[in-house]
């Protein structure tokens, strides 16, 4: 499947929803949603915050898992915590 | 491989490396007291006349320690949540390539080199008396024991780096800030044992 674009190929300002459509009866709903704060996230910044749940938030098991040390996940996940932080701010 | 030998801290578990760290800070002891060359200095190492293994050990140890608990200020100012023992792996796993450097002394040789060049310190016409092949052995010995501190300095950063999370140059600054440091209170000490 796809990797959802999170930003724009030509100005790269942050995308919005602009529509939806139900997977049953195909009704569609035009409008412009922001989309949720996770999904603003790169790629592999989203996977990494998969990673850190399906992991029960343990660190040190993600850090087993992907053959890293423990302080080299916890600059990732830091880092993760930052550009949020910088999301939230920009939204808000 | 450059990994290994430059950054082993981003992929090795903290237990692993203070493992090989304390291994190699008693093969550091066993190098300097066979060698006769003592690490008196953060990052300083001198020929001794006579050395015991517990003074060798001991001055290892001091080494180790001063540049943990300075290394570990800079850290913690950086980033609360750095932790000790990857600072304090970082510190002995970063002295590995000192401690290879006295291995050139293992036969007394480069002390006999060194013994030669003394008189010139007087009598300077001395010159003329020393073996070339003395003069290859201080310049190869002064050639490795500057690129094992340069990769000493190097492991000893990214340890810092990849326990604190540090980026730019404020982090540069402090690991210079903190390593200085430590090469005056190491001195301190040692100048107090001697």
């Amino acid at each position: 499947m796809n990797k959802l674009p999170i930003n724009c190929p030509s100005c790269e300002k942050p995308l919005v929803v602009s529509q939806l459509t139900c997977s049953g009866c195909e009704t569609q709903i035009s409008g412009s949603y922001l989309l949720p704060i996770l999904l603003q996230l790169p790629a592999d910044d989203q996977d990494f915050v998969f990673e850190f749940v399906v992991s029960s938030g343990s660190l040190k098991k993600m850090a087993t898992s992907m053959g890293k040390s423990y302080p080299t996940v916890r600059n990732r996940l830091d880092d993760v915590i930052d550009r949020i932080n910088q999301l939230v701010k920009s939204q808000s | 491989m450059r990994k290994l030998l430059i950054n082993p801290f981003e992929n090795y578990s903290e237990k692993a490396l203070l493992l090989i760290g304390l291994l190699a800070t008693g093969l550091g002891a066993a190098s300097s007291y066979f060698s006769s060359i003592r690490f008196d200095g953060a990052i300083d190492m001198h020929l001794a006349n006579s050395l015991s293994f517990q003074q060798a050990f001991i001055d290892v140890l001091i080494n180790i320690l001063v540049i943990f608990a300075m290394v570990f200020i800079a850290a913690k100012i950086i980033n609360p949540k750095t932790r000790a023992i990857d600072i304090l792996s970082a510190s002995a796993v970063s002295r590995i390539p000192l401690y290879l450097v006295p291995l050139l002394n293992l036969n007394g040789m480069l002390s006999n080199a060194a013994n030669q060049l003394l008189p010139v310190m007087t009598d300077p016409t001395a010159i003329e008396n020393i073996e070339t092949s003395s003069f290859i052995l201080i310049g190869v010995f002064a050639i490795l024991g500057i690129a094992a501190t340069i990769w000493s300095i190097a492991l000893l950063y990214n340890g810092y780096k990849v326990a604190s999370n540090a980026k730019g140059q404020k982090a540069i600054w402090y690991f210079v800030g903190a390593l200085v440091v430590a090469e005056i209170i190491t001195k301190i000490i040692f100048y107090q044992i001697k």
